[in-house]
C-alpha cells in the first residue's frame, strides 16, 4: 500500500515540520521573552519618588520644651515608648527625663549614627543632655526627620526600597511561609501547589486557593497587566521560569519586597514593605515588631480586604492566622505568639500614612519646579529636606479647624460656609514652618496660602505710613493727620468717597493712633500726601511681585494678595527691613546623601532700617490699644507682639498679619464664593491667630531700637517734648535728629510752665 | 570710654570721608529703596551717632552672648572654615542661625564663611544683617565693615570697598583710644 505509506510518511514529516516550528516559535518567543526580562530586571527596577522630610527637631539645653511635649514629639515620629530601651526608635520616660535610642539617618550633611542619648528636663526647658553611652554631655543633638510625603509619578505608584539584609528577618520568613512554601526549592513554578490548588478550586466550584509563586506574582506585578486570561498565565509562568535561571533567590526576594502593593491613600499606590511600615505604622520597617511583620504579611492576600484600617476585625483574624503559622514553623515561640496575638494592631492614624501636609508638600514642588525634571523628582529617589515644623504646622491646623467652627456659629452659618489659609514662618530666615491652604488640612485641593487672591483691605494700610516715615523730614509716629471726609475724582469719571469703618470723621489724629485704629480717612490723606507711586515701590520693595494699579483705592488695599504674598511683605517689615525670601526647602540630596542643591538663607535690606523700627512700634499698637487688642485676652501681657488688622468691602475677607519676635504668621478667613463672611479682620482672622501664637509660645519682639533711632518722651496731646512735669507721657522712637525739639506746655522745662510758675508767684 | 565720645570720632572721621569717596553703585534691583536719611555710602546700616552705652556694656565674642548649641556650632564651622571647607561652615551656621537668629556674631561668621566660598554678595547682605543686629556694637560693627569691604572688592567695587574700609579703619583707631 504505497499510496498509505507515503501518507504516512506525509503526515510524518507534516507532524515533524509542525513540531519544528512551533519549536522554533517557543524558541523566538522565549528569547524575545527573556530579553524583556533580563531588561527589566538589569536596569532602575522603580520609578522611586522623591522623599519629603520636615525639618528635624534639634535638642540643646536651654530649648523651650517640656518633658511631655518632647514625648509627644518622639510619638509623631513613630518612637516607641517603653519600660525599656529595644533597639532604635524606641524610648523610656522618666521622672524629669527621657533616654532614647536614636534611629540612624543620612542627613544633607552626613550621617548620624543609632545613639543613645539621655535628655533631662527643668521645667518647660531641656536642661541637659548627654550622650547615654559615653555619660559625656552633648551641647546639640539632632532628631531624625518626620518623612511628610513623597513625589510619585501621575501613576501614582510610591515606594520607599528596602534592602533584604535590612529587613526584619520574620518578614521574608512569614512571606515565604504564608505565601509560597517551597520557594527555597521550585524552579519559578510550584507544581505540586498548583495542583493542590486546582484540587481545591474543583471541589469548591470556585477559585479559593491561589498556586502562585513569590516569583509568579512578582513576576505578574512587575510585568504584566492584571487581565486574567490563559495566555497571560502562559506568560507568566515562563516568564517566572526565565526569572530563576538568571538571578539568584535572595535577589527575586528582594524585588518583592519592593514590588509588592500594600494599599491605597487616594490616589497614591502603596508599594512595597519599606512604605507599607510607613503608611500602616509610621516606622521605619526594621522596628516592626512581630505582631506588625504579621500584619503587613497578611495584607499581602488582599490589601483592600483586609485593609486594618476599614476592616479591623478581618485584619486582626488575618494577622493572628499568620501569627499562628509562624509559631507553628518555629519562627516564634508560643509565649511570643501569645503576647504577639494579645496586640491590637497599632495602626498608626486614621487615613494618612505619610501623606500628611497636602498644603505644604504642594509648595515644596513649586519651588522644585524648574530646578528638576519631573522624571528626576519622581525616579531618582532625592531627599528633600524642607522647612515644615510639624508641631508649628499641627498647632495652626488645630487652631483653623476649631476656630472656624467658632466663627461660623457666632455668624449662625451653617458648618461648612467659612474658608481659611495660614501660613507661619520664621522671620530672619524666611522659613515657612507651617502652610494650611483650606479647613480640611488633609485635603489636597485648592490651596488658598498660596492660589487664593483676594483683595487685602487695610493690610496695605502700614506701607502707606511707612513711605511717609521714610522721609522723617517731613513725618515722626506723632505728626498730626487729618481724619476728615474726601471725595476723589477717579480716572473713569465717577466720584471715590471711601468712609472709615464706625462712618465717623475723626478729626485730628496721631500717626500712629490713625494706623493702630485703622482710620481710612487718614489713611487717604497720608498717602495722597507721600504719593501713590511711592507707596507702589515700597510694596515692591517688601517683596510683592505683582502688578499694583496706581490708584489711591490701592491705599485701603483695593489689591489682591495671597496670604503667601502678604507673609513675604509683612515678613520684611518683621524682619528690620531685610526682605529674606520664603523658603519651604533646605536642601535637596541623591538618595544616597550626595548634596544637589542648597537652599542657603539668602537676606537683603530693601527697606530702611529705622523707618521700619517705627513702623514696628506703631503696628505694636495696634496689638496694644488699636483694631487688634482682643489679642491679649490670649496672649501673656509680656510678649510683645505687632500686627494688622485687614477687612475688605462688606466683610468679604478677614484677615490678620502679625509676627512675634521669632515668627510671622499670617491668617485669612472668607468664603470661596466670595460672600460677605461677616467679619471683620478682629473677629475673624485675629481670633485664629491670636491663640495660634499663644499655643507656639513665640518670643517677644526685640525692643531694643537701631542706634539711629531715639527714644523721647512724648506728650500725647501735641506730639511735643515731654518730662516729669507732664501728667501723661509716651515713650515714642523717632529718627535720630528728627525728634521734637520744642517742650509741651506741660514740661517743666517749657518756657511757658517757667512763664506760668512766675505768674504763679 | 563713654560711646558718645567714639561715635564723635566717627561722625567727624565720616564727613570728611564723605568728600573722597567714590559713589558706590546700587545693586540693580528694582524692589529696593535707599535709606532716607543715610549717608551715600551707608547701605541700611546705621550711621555713626550719639550713643550712651558705655563700650563695656557690648559683647567682644560669641562666647558671652551665645547659648552652648550656638557655640558648639560657631566652633565646627570655624574647624570647617580653617580646614578648607567653607562650604559646610555655611551649612553648619545657618543652623545656628536658626537656633539663635537675632545673634550677631551667628550672621558676622556666615559672612566670612560666604566669602571664603567665593560668594561675595551673600557675605555683604549677612555682614549688614549682623551690623544691624548688632545694635551699634562697635566691636561687631568694625568686622562687620572689614568683611564688607573684601566682600566689595571681591565684586570688583573698589569704590565701595575703599568707603567701608575706611569705616572699619575709624571704628579701629576709636576703639584703640
Amino acid at each position: 500500500m504505497p499510496s498509505s505509506t507515503s501518507a504516512r510518511r506525509f503526515w510524518l514529516a507534516a507532524v515533524v515540520a509542525a513540531l519544528s516550528l512551533a519549536a522554533i516559535g517557543l524558541s523566538i518567543y522565549l528569547v524575545v521573552l527573556d530579553r524583556e526580562v533580563r531588561q527589566r530586571f538589569a536596569g532602575a527596577r522603580w520609578a522611586l519618588p522623591a522623599q519629603v522630610y520636615a525639618a528635624p527637631l534639634e535638642l540643646y539645653p536651654g530649648l523651650e520644651l517640656s518633658r511631655d511635649g518632647f514625648v509627644r514629639e518622639l510619638v509623631r515620629l513613630g518612637y516607641r515608648n517603653l519600660p525599656q530601651l529595644d533597639g532604635s526608635g524606641t524610648f523610656v520616660v522618666r521622672r524629669e527625663q527621657v533616654d532614647l535610642l536614636s534611629r540612624r539617618f543620612q542627613f544633607g550633611d552626613g550621617p548620624q549614627a543609632e545613639t543613645p542619648m539621655a535628655v533631662r528636663f527643668g521645667g518647660t526647658r531641656v536642661a541637659e543632655i548627654r550622650n547615654a553611652a559615653s555619660g559625656e554631655p552633648s551641647a546639640l543633638f539632632r532628631m531624625d526627620p518626620l518623612l511628610i510625603g513623597s513625589i510619585y509619578t501621575s501613576k501614582g505608584e510610591d515606594r520607599v526600597l528596602v534592602r533584604l539584609e535590612d529587613v526584619p528577618p520574620l518578614l521574608p520568613a512569614g512571606l515565604i511561609l504564608v505565601e509560597d512554601r517551597h520557594f527555597a526549592e521550585h524552579h519559578g513554578i510550584d507544581v505540586k501547589a498548583v495542583g493542590r490548588a486546582a484540587v481545591a478550586n474543583l471541589l469548591a466550584g470556585r477559585v479559593v486557593q491561589g498556586g502562585s509563586t513569590i516569583t509568579q506574582q512578582l513576576v505578574k506585578n512587575f510585568f504584566l497587566n492584571s487581565e486574567r486570561t490563559w495566555g497571560r498565565k502562559i506568560n507568566e509562568a515562563f516568564m517566572a521560569l526565565l526569572l530563576e535561571s538568571h538571578y539568584a533567590k535572595n535577589e527575586i526576594l528582594e524585588a518583592y519586597l519592593n514590588e509588592v502593593y500594600l494599599g491605597q491613600d487616594g490616589p497614591r499606590a502603596v508599594h512595597g514593605f519599606g512604605l507599607g511600615a510607613q503608611f500602616y505604622f509610621n516606622k521605619p520597617l526594621d522596628e516592626l515588631r512581630p505582631h506588625e511583620v504579621a500584619l503587613l504579611v497578611a495584607l499581602v492576600k488582599g490589601p483592600s480586604y483586609y485593609n486594618p484600617r476599614k476592616h479591623p476585625a478581618r485584619a486582626k483574624e488575618r494577622r493572628d492566622l499568620v501569627l499562628g503559622m509562624l509559631a507553628e514553623a518555629g519562627y516564634l515561640s508560643p509565649a511570643e505568639r501569645g503576647a504577639a496575638t494579645a496586640r491590637p494592631l497599632g495602626v498608626a492614624g486614621a487615613r494618612e500614612g505619610v501623606e500628611r501636609y497636602p498644603a505644604f508638600v504642594d509648595l515644596v514642588k513649586r519651588q522644585l519646579k524648574g530646578l528638576y525634571q519631573e522624571a528626576d523628582l519622581t525616579h531618582e529617589g532625592l531627599r528633600i529636606f524642607t522647612t515644615l515644623d510639624p508641631r508649628v504646622q499641627e498647632t495652626l491646623e488645630q487652631r483653623v479647624v476649631e476656630g472656624l467652627p467658632r466663627l461660623e456659629t457666632a455668624r449662625k452659618f451653617k458648618p461648612g460656609t467659612l474658608e481659611a489659609a495660614g501660613i507661619v514662618a520664621s522671620i530672619e530666615g524666611g522659613e515657612v514652618q507651617a502652610l494650611v491652604g483650606g479647613r480640611d488640612a488633609r485635603y489636597a485641593g485648592f490651596n488658598r496660602a498660596l492660589d487664593a487672591r483676594r483683595p487685602i483691605g487695610s493690610l496695605a494700610k502700614p506701607f502707606v505710613y511707612l513711605t511717609a516715615l521714610m522721609q522723617p523730614e517731613r513725618y515722626n509716629l506723632h505728626t498730626m493727620l487729618q481724619d476728615e471726609p474726601i471725595e476723589l475724582e477717579l480716572p473713569h469719571g465717577a466720584t471715590w468717597a471711601p468712609q472709615n469703618y464706625d462712618q465717623k470723621p475723626h478729626g485730628e489724629v496721631p500717626l500712629y493712633r490713625a494706623l493702630a485704629e485703622s482710620y481710612n480717612l487718614a489713611t487717604v490723606y497720608l498717602g495722597l500726601d507721600v504719593g501713590v507711586d511711592a507707596v507702589r515701590d515700597v510694596l515692591h520693595a517688601a517683596g510683592f511681585p505683582g502688578e499694583i494699579e496706581p490708584l489711591p483705592s490701592m491705599f485701603l488695599g483695593a489689591l489682591a494678595m495671597s496670604p503667601m504674598e502678604v507673609t513675604q511683605i509683612y515678613g520684611t517689615v518683621a524682619a528690620s527691613g531685610f526682605r529674606t525670601p520664603l523658603l519651604a526647602i533646605r536642601e535637596v540630596t541623591t538618595k544616597e546623601g550626595q548634596p544637589l542643591s542648597r537652599f542657603g538663607l539668602s537676606v537683603q535690606q530693601t527697606l530702611p532700617e529705622e523707618s521700619v523700627y517705627l513702623l514696628n512700634w506703631a503696628l505694636e499698637q495696634v496689638t496694644i490699644f488699636g483694631t487688634a487688642r482682643s489679642t491679649y485676652f490670649y496672649v501673656p501681657p509680656s510678649v510683645r507682639l505687632a500686627g494688622k488688622t485687614g477687612t475688605t468691602d462688606d466683610l468679604r475677607d478677614s484677615w490678620f498679619a502679625g509676627y512675634s519676635g521669632d515668627r510671622i504668621a499670617v491668617v485669612w478667613v472668607g468664603r470661596d464664593d466670595n460672600q460677605p463672611a461677616e467679619l471683620t479682620g478682629a473677629a475673624g482672622a485675629l481670633q485664629i491667630w491670636a491663640p495660634l501664637m499663644r499655643d507656639l509660645k513665640v518670643r517677644s519682639i526685640d525692643p531694643s531700637p537701631p542706634p539711629a533711632v531715639e527714644e523721647v518722651m512724648t506728650d500725647p496731646q501735641n506730639g511735643l517734648l515731654a518730662d516729669e512735669g507732664c501728667r501723661a507721657a509716651l515713650m515714642v522712637p523717632y529718627v535720630r535728629e528728627h525728634a521734637p525739639a520744642q517742650y509741651s506746655p506741660c514740661a517743666r522745662r517749657s518756657p511757658l510752665h517757667w512763664l506760668r510758675d512766675i505768674f504763679r508767684r | 570710654m563713654k560711646l558718645s565720645r567714639l561715635a564723635g570720632a566717627l561722625a567727624v572721621g565720616g564727613s570728611i570721608l564723605a568728600g573722597c569717596a567714590a559713589p558706590r553703585p546700587i545693586p540693580r534691583d528694582e524692589g529696593i529703596i535707599p535709606p532716607s536719611t543715610a549717608p551715600a555710602d551707608r547701605y541700611g546700616i546705621a550711621p555713626p551717632v550719639p550713643r550712651d552705652a558705655d563700650i563695656d556694656d557690648f559683647p567682644r565674642s560669641a562666647e558671652e552672648i551665645s547659648g552652648p548649641a550656638v557655640v558648639s556650632l560657631l566652633n565646627q564651622a570655624n574647624g570647617q572654615r580653617r580646614g578648607g571647607r567653607p562650604e559646610q561652615a555655611v551649612a553648619v551656621l545657618e543652623r545656628a542661625v536658626r537656633i539663635e537668629p537675632r545673634n550677631p556674631f551667628v550672621w558676622q561668621a556666615l559672612a566670612a564663611a560666604h566669602l571664603e566660598n567665593d560668594r561675595p554678595e551673600p557675605a555683604e547682605t549677612a555682614a549688614q544683617k549682623s551690623n544691624s543686629l548688632a545694635r551699634g556694637n562697635p566691636f561687631i560693627e568694625v568686622e562687620n565693615w572689614r568683611l564688607i569691604a573684601q566682600a566689595r572688592a571681591a565684586r570688583g567695587d573698589n569704590g565701595g570697598a575703599r568707603v567701608a574700609q575706611q569705616r572699619a579703619s575709624e571704628l579701629e583707631r576709636a576703639l584703640d583710644d
